[in-house]
């Protein structure tokens, strides 16, 4: 438990990125397994926005970022200057075996370490769910074990006269949240629209330092996931095709009948 | 064994019902309406019931955590939604148990352990993971089929919800026709619409087939045509029919409406996505399509 | 020698993706349609730092190279087959890097910070009616008075006059003038930076007419008349008499940024004919793909294709070396067959993609549903001429390879 958060302003935020396989490339075996090794990866879309949405309050309050991501490949030190190509302050990867199949606790119990070490902070910003396992889990699980509120599924976040207000749409509606930092908050992709680095940001970027974080001096035992099998998800589906430039008529007629008796 | 669940729909009890059948299971639950109580006591072996007050995450969670404290769980489910994934995060990390979500399949393993299966990469796969118990699940809705056992559950009124951690303000949607997750039959439009006006087919065709309709997430919240939208972070979808028109079925959309019995589409696109997973595919022109078959199915009314 | 992009470049090229994919793609199709890129994308593009890319940042430029400005030709011609943003984009580029080498250094400073913002444009004018691959017949004149210039003459199918007229900021062109005697053949020309449009005024003297081109339509075309256009002699491009050379430079650049364009046009090209041999299915339903003369061919224009694309980034790798590493092991003039080989290459094989991919696309490709053919005649005015014609590419290479004595041209 953290005893003690800067009152006032907003000073520090934390955001976290994940690294996500690229699932629009993701290609297969014939046997159903999907090509994991060779899939592409990248910083997801939501933690863009997570990204974003703390360099504009950066912007605004002059607070100083943090960004952190759990694995330390090349690839993970190229999220990391991407976020520092955007604008933010300063990064940590945290060298870690098999990061990929890290139980979500586990990663709640790491960014808690984190934040005992580099903290307080008044906000911690992450994407809602990645584009991967979308699990929407890991803000709420940093919540409860930091002992801090969380607001999960936020599209619109403002700061006003010390209070963070959030908007989250639901399926039942539409809800507001008012609070006071410290806060957790998640991020949709309809929250902001992430600026894209330039040139001259990406070429600064390369000259910043990464700190290292073994998990070891985390005090963090790492649970893995324990995956049996994992195979492409395939409906066998009639697959009949109707094709109307060849005969629109037809096909409208078709589909006229196969709605009638189906409904 | 024990199981605990967060519950708001009767739907989603009698889903999990049927997973506590498989796993041998008492069911408790905690449920925050007081109009459910007298048909949640006939699903579930004991149900804790809170007064609604407007949802907020940290709240609710302290009440379940209340709950789970006397129940003492082996496994805890919730419903596979916005609401149920965050609220079983909170409660995951609290008890610092693993959490799984998007539950597809549930198996006895062996003692303590379970076989789970769930969707990821936006439900292109199936991953088959085992779980140590005691765990929390978050189970996809219409994954398992609603059992019609009936029980004479107990029923426990916990004292009132003290104030919120957080101030609210809740607008509710306006619901017109069949809310989506129940529908049989769903219509839905995506970006192959160019005005917001041409919405009123799809409106008029669903009604015409006494269905719901509803639109991609692109069309809600970018071009704000409507509040909700199909999608992993909207709304998802069992329905017997699903008709996709316009649509090109990106896998954040798919894997919400992947569990419809039937899915028919309309797209002028051959190479669109979705035709890989259609019962029927009708290439053609959406604007060509619609009003013909509209005219069609008021003939026959 | 390594054939892999560096991680600035591949960092570079995603960024630049990204930007087209939001703000380029989307509109690709108008822009062709409508014939105009519209003021507040080319600002956006400013913005972002996708002109003045191989200019160093003293005078406003981004402090990349040309391989990126390559890079970015490529991905901006992706998403917008027709590569019209693309040619806006290189010139804007290419051009100015001539500026920054051998302009006046207020004049530098004057120009390059406005042409990287998105505010003002700087292209190419040297063509004339009476020829364009002909440079050293041109009879735009300037005649020296009184510490400033007087110009004479005409230019035609020059890019970007109705840009200059719309641009807060306006800009203008390289230009190269006859300002010697006629015995000296090349050695009589000079370069100058025309600015025909500063702080919001047209100046006195130059007379835009803009043409309706067939395609490439988003970068506008045409001709200006130049009625005793009067410039300070600061504006001046390097030395007097030597602006035939360093016309031959920015061509050079401007080539290989050209092909890099026509190889992201023909990217996108072969990814809708993968995509389409697929899923269209004939006789009796079997897919394109299927027939041997359809995936043979696909292969062939792949092959095509990638080898342009390694000629292109070779050239651009040589530039590089000569432009921006400044490296004493390589000449100027070491980069003319790179670039002939490339420039004559890349639109030539692009081009036979998009006419196969028509042809499987049947009658569909000959409606305006089909956009295609946008990038069809896009690249194809890359085979017509514009930035070097093809067959002139052919002199340069077999001059040097048999020698001038055999080949006059």
């Amino acid at each position: 438990m953290i005893a003690e958060w800067i009152g006032g302003g907003l000073v520090r935020i934390l955001t976290l990125v994940k690294l996500t396989v690229d699932i629009s490339q993701l290609k297969y075996e014939s046997s159903g397994e999907p090509l994991i090794d060779i899939a592409t990866r990248k910083m997801g879309d939501s933690d863009k926005c997570a990204v974003e949405e703390a360099i504009r309050l950066k912007e605004k309050y002059n607070a100083h970022t943090v960004v952190v991501t759990i694995g330390s490949t090349l690839d993970h030190e190229r999220i990391i200057r991407d976020a520092y190509a955007m604008g933010i302050d300063e990064g940590y990867m945290v060298e870690v075996d098999g990061y990929e199949n890290l139980q979500a606790i586990t990663i709640g119990e790491i960014i808690k370490s984190i934040v005992e070490m580099t903290g307080p902070y008044d906000l911690i910003i992450l994407g809602a769910g990645s584009l991967d396992t979308h699990s929407y889990t890991l803000g709420p699980i940093i919540a409860s074990k930091i002992g801090v509120p969380v607001i999960a599924g936020v599209d619109s976040l403002n700061y006003i006269d010390g209070y963070f207000e959030a908007r989250c749409i639901m399926e039942d509606g539409t809800y507001i949240y008012r609070s006071k930092p410290p806060l957790i908050v998640t991020v949709t992709t309809e929250a902001n629209e992430p600026r894209i680095p330039t040139l001259k940001t990406i070429l600064k970027s390369k000259k910043m330092e990464i700190k290292r974080l073994k998990i070891e001096s985390l005090n963090v035992k790492p649970e893995k996931i324990d995956l049996a099998d994992l195979k492409r998800y395939v409906i066998q589906r009639k697959n009949i095709i109707w094709d109307a430039s060849e005969d629109l008529e037809k096909v409208i007629d078709n589909l006229f009948k196969l709605l009638v008796s189906e409904v | 064994m024990k199981i605990l669940l967060y519950g708001e729909t009767i739907e989603w009890l009698k889903q999990a019902r049927q997973i506590a059948e498989i796993l041998n299971g008492e069911l408790y639950g905690v449920v925050p309406s007081r109009e459910l109580s007298s048909e949640a006591a006939k699903i579930l072996d004991k149900t804790y019931i809170f007064n609604r007050t407007i949802y907020e995450p940290n709240t609710y969670h302290k009440i379940i955590q209340e709950v789970s404290e006397k129940v003492k769980p082996d496994l805890t489910l919730f419903p596979s939604t916005i609401k149920g994934r965050t609220l079983a995060g909170l409660y995951a990390g609290y008890r610092n148990e693993p959490v799984i979500t998007d539950v597809i399949d549930i198996r006895y393993c062996n003692g303590r352990e379970l076989k789970v299966k769930r969707l990821v990469y936006g439900g292109a796969c199936i991953a088959t993971m085992k779980s140590n118990l005691p765990s929390t699940l978050c189970i996809l809705l219409g994954a398992f089929k609603p059992s019609e056992r009936q029980v004479n559950g107990e029923v426990e009124y916990l004292k009132e919800v003290e104030s919120q951690l957080i101030q609210t303000e809740f607008k509710s949607r306006e619901y017109v026709g069949i809310p989506l997750e129940r529908a049989e039959i769903v219509v839905a439009a995506g970006r192959g619409f160019k005005k917001k006006e041409d919405l009123e087919m799809v409106r008029e065709l669903s009604s015409l087939l006494n269905g719901a309709w509803s639109v991609t997430r692109p069309l809600a919240a970018d071009y704000g045509w409507t509040d909700t939208w199909i999608g992993i972070s909207g709304a998802m979808i069992n329905s017997r029919i699903y008709l996709a028109i316009g649509l090109s079925g990106q896998p954040l959309h798919m894997i919400a409406v992947r569990n419809s019995k039937t899915i028919i589409a309309i797209n002028k696109d051959p190479t669109a996505p979705i035709f890989n997973e259609v019962d029927y595919g009708i290439i053609g022109d959406l604007y060509q399509i619609l009003p013909r078959l509209i005219e069609k199915l008021r003939k026959k009314q | 020698m390594d054939f892999e992009f560096s991680e600035d470049e591949v960092r570079f090229r995603e960024s630049v993706r990204e930007f087209c994919k939001r703000y380029i793609e989307p509109r690709w199709v108008e822009i062709d349609e409508k014939g105009r890129i519209p003021v507040d994308l080319i600002k956006k593009m400013g913005e972002q730092g996708l002109f003045t890319i191989p200019i160093s940042e003293e005078y406003g430029g981004m402090g990349g190279t040309i391989t990126m400005t390559a890079i970015a030709a490529e991905e901006i011609a992706y998403h917008d087959p027709s590569v019209a943003t693309a040619v806006y984009t290189l010139l804007n580029n290419g051009w100015p890097l001539l500026v920054e080498r051998y302009s006046n250094e207020d004049v530098k400073k004057e120009i390059l910070p406005k042409v990287a913002a998105g505010e003002a444009f700087y292209g190419i004018a040297s063509t004339e009616s009476h020829g364009g691959s002909d440079v050293a017949g041109i009879k735009t004149t300037a005649v020296k008075k009184n510490g400033a210039w007087i110009l004479n003459g005409e230019k035609t199918y020059i890019s970007g006059i109705r840009e200059i007229q719309e641009l807060p900021e306006g800009g203008g062109y390289f230009l190269v003038a006859k300002t010697g005697k006629p015995e000296y053949g090349h050695r009589n020309i000079t370069a100058f930076n025309l600015i025909v449009k500063w702080n919001g005024k047209i100046r006195h003297g130059w007379k835009p007419t803009i043409f309706e081109e067939i395609g490439r339509r988003g970068i506008s075309t045409g001709g200006f008349i130049l009625e005793n256009f009067e410039i300070e002699d600061k504006y001046r491009i390097g030395e007097e008499n030597k602006g035939f050379y360093y016309l031959m430079e920015g061509f050079n650049v401007a080539r290989i940024l050209v092909a890099a364009a026509t190889i992201g046009s023909g990217r996108w090209a072969l990814d809708q004919a993968i995509e389409w041999v697929k899923t269209r299915r004939l006789f009796e339903g079997r897919p394109l793909a299927s027939f041997q003369g359809v995936s043979f061919k696909l292969s062939e224009l792949y092959g095509e294709l990638e080898a342009a694309k390694l000629l292109t980034y070779r050239a651009a790798w040589l530039a590089d070396k000569i432009y921006i590493e400044k490296n004493p092991k390589w000449k100027e003039k070491d980069l003319n067959i790179p670039v002939a080989l490339c420039k004559m290459k890349a639109p030539e094989a692009t081009t036979k993609i998009y006419e196969e991919l028509m042809k499987w696309y049947g009658a569909y490709a000959y409606t305006k549903d089909c956009n295609a053919f946008r990038g069809w005649l896009g690249t194809f005015s890359y085979t017509i001429g514009a930035e070097g014609a093809q067959n002139i590419m052919r002199i340069i290479i077999a001059r040097d390879l048999v020698g001038r004595e055999y080949v006059k041209g």
